[in-house]
């Protein structure tokens, strides 16, 4: 517009200066031509204020065109700074919003809208109670404040959309000052699916709860079998036993039942305890050396238990395993070491050394023993003894006189599945 | 002395036997070897009056514990 002005200046001073001139020609033909001075130099000085104006102008509105398009550039570059954290907001997964501090809503994501059902404009009249059904005015109100003043602030709610549904909300809340303003930025996450799962999972679980009992009820009800069946193994025997009048048959039938006796325990341990898989050997060795002992020792035989054991925990073939060799051993103590009108020792050390297991059964019989003699296999004890340190435990035996009998065993503690 | 009377509950025939055999090496009476519940109330009622009762805690084919 100012241009155009300016432009009019110059062509009025030309038009001035072609037509204007002729005129006052005509007009003072008789007067004398010094009076058209005036004139031209006004026209002169339109002209020249015009070419001035068109200048600055010009020069101008180069100006203000260089700084609206660096302000435009600076708005671009603005714009394309703050676009990934726009997108980021409106893509979250989360609904996004702030709000003032007496609960109502400045500014939401486009999840909010998908989410509530709302659209931004309508958001702006909003109050948070108008979305939370568990809020009244004051509870809204009380609830902002809550969040200004609690770090990491939760709350497990229902959200109500436009469209009346209700659904379970994970709300957290953080207060903030923007600009000497406070506000509240809240992040809600609809947790349908995730209560969904949560109750199918914990269905499953109590499912898988209830089939896991009938398990171990029916592992429970195998072990007390395989203890009952022993037992009447070990009743045919000793009924066997009893019919007979050969004093060596009495006595295999009895380390037999014996021998039936120190597995049966294992399942009735198994059975009997929390545990179906594992067990807890002091226990059942205390009760294994009690049940030997009152099985081959006379009311008049003074005896002595040293019991030294180690709070370990073995497999059930574990448990049989060490039961026997501590049966032969502690047998074979009783029946040749001890006799009645003495002080009879029986020690039975168990002990972890070094991912070891160190076991110590040691008597104080007077009699003497040939201790080559042990190493060989020549009863059914020896034989046992052997095989199951050699093959099963893969373990070292050692006898030796130490103020009677003592047998070192030692194996690892480790079980090869 | 008084001979003690024993009455044996239990389901499973050979223990039960083996059982009484023990007893009587023992030198004790048994009244007999019942092997349900029913069997031992109908003994109890014929003003059969034991001294002891030797009873597995589990019986087959009973529900609730004896």
């Amino acid at each position: 517009m100012a241009k155009k002005f300016s432009l009019s200046f110059i062509i009025i001073g030309i038009l001035g200066i072609i037509f204007l001139d002729k005129l006052l020609k005509i007009f003072y033909v008789n007067n004398d031509i010094s009076q058209q001075g005036p004139f031209t130099v006004a026209i002169l000085f339109m002209i020249s204020t015009g070419i001035i104006l068109y200048v600055i102008i010009n020069h101008m509105e180069k100006v203000i065109q260089r700084i609206d398009n660096s302000y435009n550039e600076l708005k671009r570059k603005d714009k394309s700074r703050i676009a990934p954290y726009e997108f980021s907001l409106d893509n979250s997964v989360d609904s996004i919003h702030w709000l003032s501090l007496d609960g109502k809503f400045l500014y939401v994501n486009e999840s909010t809208c998908k989410m509530e059902g709302y659209t931004k404009e309508e958001f702006k009249d909003m109050y948070i109670e108008d979305i939370d059904p568990t809020f009244d005015r004051a509870g809204a109100k009380k609830c902002m404040l809550d969040i200004k003043n609690t770090e990491n602030w939760r709350l497990e709610t229902t959200h109500k959309r436009k469209d009346g549904t209700i659904y379970p909300v994970e709300v957290s809340g953080h207060a903030f000052i923007f600009e000497g303003q406070e506000y509240i930025c809240a992040f809600a996450r609809d947790i349908t699916q995730r209560l969904e799962d949560k109750n199918n999972i914990t269905k499953i679980n109590e499912e898988l709860q209830k089939s896991l009992a009938e398990k171990e009820m029916l592992l429970k009800e195998i072990h007390h079998r395989v203890k009952n069946n022993m037992e009447i193994i070990s009743s045919l025997l000793n009924m066997q036993a009893r019919r007979s009048d050969d004093i060596n048959f009495k006595n295999a039938m009895k380390q037999s039942r014996s021998r039936i006796h120190t597995m049966a325990l294992v399942h009735e341990f198994l059975y009997l305890g929390e545990n179906l898989a594992y067990i807890n050997v002091q226990d059942y060795i205390k009760k294994l050396v009690q049940d030997i002992k009152e099985l081959y020792i006379s009311q008049n035989t003074k005896l002595d238990v040293d019991l030294d054991l180690e709070e370990l925990i073995f497999s059930a073939n574990r448990c049989i395993q060490v039961g026997m060799i501590l049966h032969e051993l502690c047998v074979n103590s009783l029946k040749y070491a001890f006799e009645e009108n003495r002080k009879n020792l029986l020690c039975i050390h168990i002990n972890k050394i070094n991912e070891n297991i160190h076991i110590k059964i040691r008597d104080n019989g007077d009699n003497e023993i040939d201790i080559t003699s042990l190493q060989k296999r020549d009863s059914i004890g020896l034989q046992l003894i052997h095989s199951i340190v050699d093959f099963q435990l893969h373990g070292k035996i050692d006898f030796k006189i130490n103020k009677g009998l003592e047998c070192n065993i030692i194996f690892p503690q480790k079980e090869e599945v | 002395m008084k001979k003690y009377k024993i009455l044996i509950v239990e389901d499973e025939p050979i223990i039960a036997l083996n059982l009484q055999e023990t007893l009587y090496e023992l030198g004790y009476e048994t009244l007999g070897i019942t092997y349900n519940r029913c069997k031992t109330m109908e003994i109890l009622s014929n003003n059969v009056a034991p001294d002891l009762i030797l009873m597995d805690i589990y019986l087959t084919r009973s529900n609730n514990r004896n």
